[in-house]
């Protein structure tokens, strides 16, 4: 794997979990240079390529061929089964606030106006 | 008792004024553990105060004196705090008591449920789930002992976020897991159940632990801008799905995301060091007078300890008396007498 230097700190290990990341973020099962592409330059497309292969081994993609190659998708089986009990930890309202570390919490109407805007000048 | 017994009480009722500024001045790593550690300090400091108050209760009901060596008479002759008050401490501790068993009872429990649930998902390398859900959520579920968790997304989120901002929300959740966020927030909530003048402690340390997986998240993508678009997109996404599905806003929402973002857009975090030492001050304060409050208890129920008296029975008073060897009451007359226990000689052969 090439380091580009540019704020890239990616813990080993981590990998798995972007790649997975990207399979799930497509409607349409990908190819292993579309997941290169999206991850940004600095990673080798054969780093790709095995972290594909291993999580097709885990169970969570699958593959199929594509005209010389493979693309990948994320296994739905697999993640249908583990969302019922994911929703069962995040509907009880005891358990969210402190073993349940949320990303986001509710916006209120104003602070929602303030976001907006905010976005659109980041975008600028 | 000198009132020293009623300032963890005192720096109790400060510390929860503070909290809530104390968690946005200081570095967020910072801000967790010192809150948190100040906010056991105190909880516990004002527990025991209730404990010793109490005590000087307790030690006048006869019932309870006569378990121990002391006298329940002499005790209330001795007694220094007022007996409304100290009754009221054992009201209290009674039901902090409960309300901090109980809190813990439920934390205990969520934790439980939490690690049973990440052994039954298959997750990525990383700790990765993702749910087939349009509905944007993304939360990190900490594992047991050996298990390093789970970070749960749903397609919706992810949806939402270009690559560089999924990276910054799974470097945040996973900072979550690392940093065992969910140990600091389960103290804050049993300090607060023990001390409710520390109310604001568990929002507080909420909002630090998220400010300090934001801090990470940042670093490891090296841009805060990149880190700050990531939660105003998240919150966003969330806003926009909350709108269709025609809830309230604000349903659970803290309104802590603003301030999040603002700190991200400007610079990283400075130290505090003011900040920092008054709250290591607050803590020692309510240790010392922890120590002199027990030292003072103890020497109450000491004072308080009778035994039975000593009696000798001296024969021949008469000629003893002859003799010139005074014959008084409370005065050890043979040696072997043990210290500090009253004596009564009985004079046999008086006329």
């Amino acid at each position: 794997m090439t380091d580009t230097g540019h704020g890239d700190r990616r813990p080993a290990g981590m990998l798995e979990d972007e790649v997975l990341a990207v399979l799930w973020s497509k409607t349409a099962p990908v190819s292993p240079a579309e997941v290169q592409a999206e991850l940004g330059g600095s990673l080798a497309y054969t780093t790709i390529m095995t972290t594909l292969a291993r999580l097709e081994r885990k169970g969570l993609a699958s593959r199929r061929r594509s005209g010389r190659g493979f693309v990948y998708a994320p296994a739905v089986d697999e993640a249908s089964h583990t969302a019922e009990a994911m929703n069962e930890l995040l509907a009880r309202r005891s358990d969210r606030a402190a073993v349940l570390a949320q990303f986001v919490s509710r916006l209120s109407a104003d602070d929602e106006q303030i976001l907006q805007k905010l976005l659109r000048e980041m975008d600028d | 008792m000198h009132t020293i017994v009623y300032l963890p009480f005192v720096v109790s009722a400060l510390l929860g004024l503070a909290i809530p500024r104390c968690g946005r001045r200081l570095a967020p790593a910072t801000a967790t553990r010192l809150l948190v550690a100040a906010g056991v300090a105190c909880a516990a400091s004002s527990v025991l105060a209730l404990v010793f108050l109490a005590s000087t209760y307790l030690g006048q009901v006869p019932l309870v004196a006569s378990f121990g060596d002391w006298s329940a008479g002499l005790f209330e002759a001795l007694d220094p705090v007022p007996r409304p008050a100290a009754q009221l401490a054992l009201l209290a501790l009674a039901v902090v008591g409960a309300l901090a068993v109980r809190t813990a009872a439920r934390q205990a429990l969520a934790l439980r449920r939490a690690s049973r649930t990440c052994r039954r998902a298959p997750a990525a390398s990383g700790g990765l789930v993702v749910v087939d859900d349009p509905v944007p959520h993304a939360y990190a579920v900490p594992g047991g002992f050996g298990d390093p968790g789970r970070v749960v997304v749903t397609t919706g989120i992810l949806r939402a976020l270009g690559a560089e901002e999924r990276r910054v929300l799974l470097a945040h959740e996973r900072a979550h897991l690392r940093h065992r966020h969910h140990l600091y927030r389960t103290v804050a909530a049993v300090a607060a159940a023990l001390n409710p003048l520390l109310a604001s402690l568990p929002r507080a340390v909420e909002y630090t632990t998220e400010r300090w997986a934001d801090e990470r998240a940042a670093e490891e993508v090296g841009d805060r801008k990149v880190a700050a678009r990531a939660i105003v997109k998240a919150a966003l996404a969330g806003g926009e799905r909350q709108r269709r599905a025609g809830l309230a806003a604000l349903a659970f929402g803290h309104g802590d995301v603003l301030p999040r973002i603002n700190h991200l857009l400007t610079a990283p975090p400075r130290r505090r060091p003011l900040t920092a030492a008054a709250l290591i001050v607050a803590v020692a304060a309510c240790l010392v007078a922890t120590n002199e409050s027990r030292a003072d208890t103890e020497s109450l129920f000491e004072k308080a300890e009778t035994s039975p008296p000593v009696v000798h029975v001296v024969a021949g008073g008469h000629h003893a008396g002859a003799a010139g060897v005074p014959v008084l009451r409370g005065a050890p007359l043979r040696t072997g007498c043990p210290a500090g226990r009253p004596c009564v000689s009985l004079i046999k052969g008086v006329p």
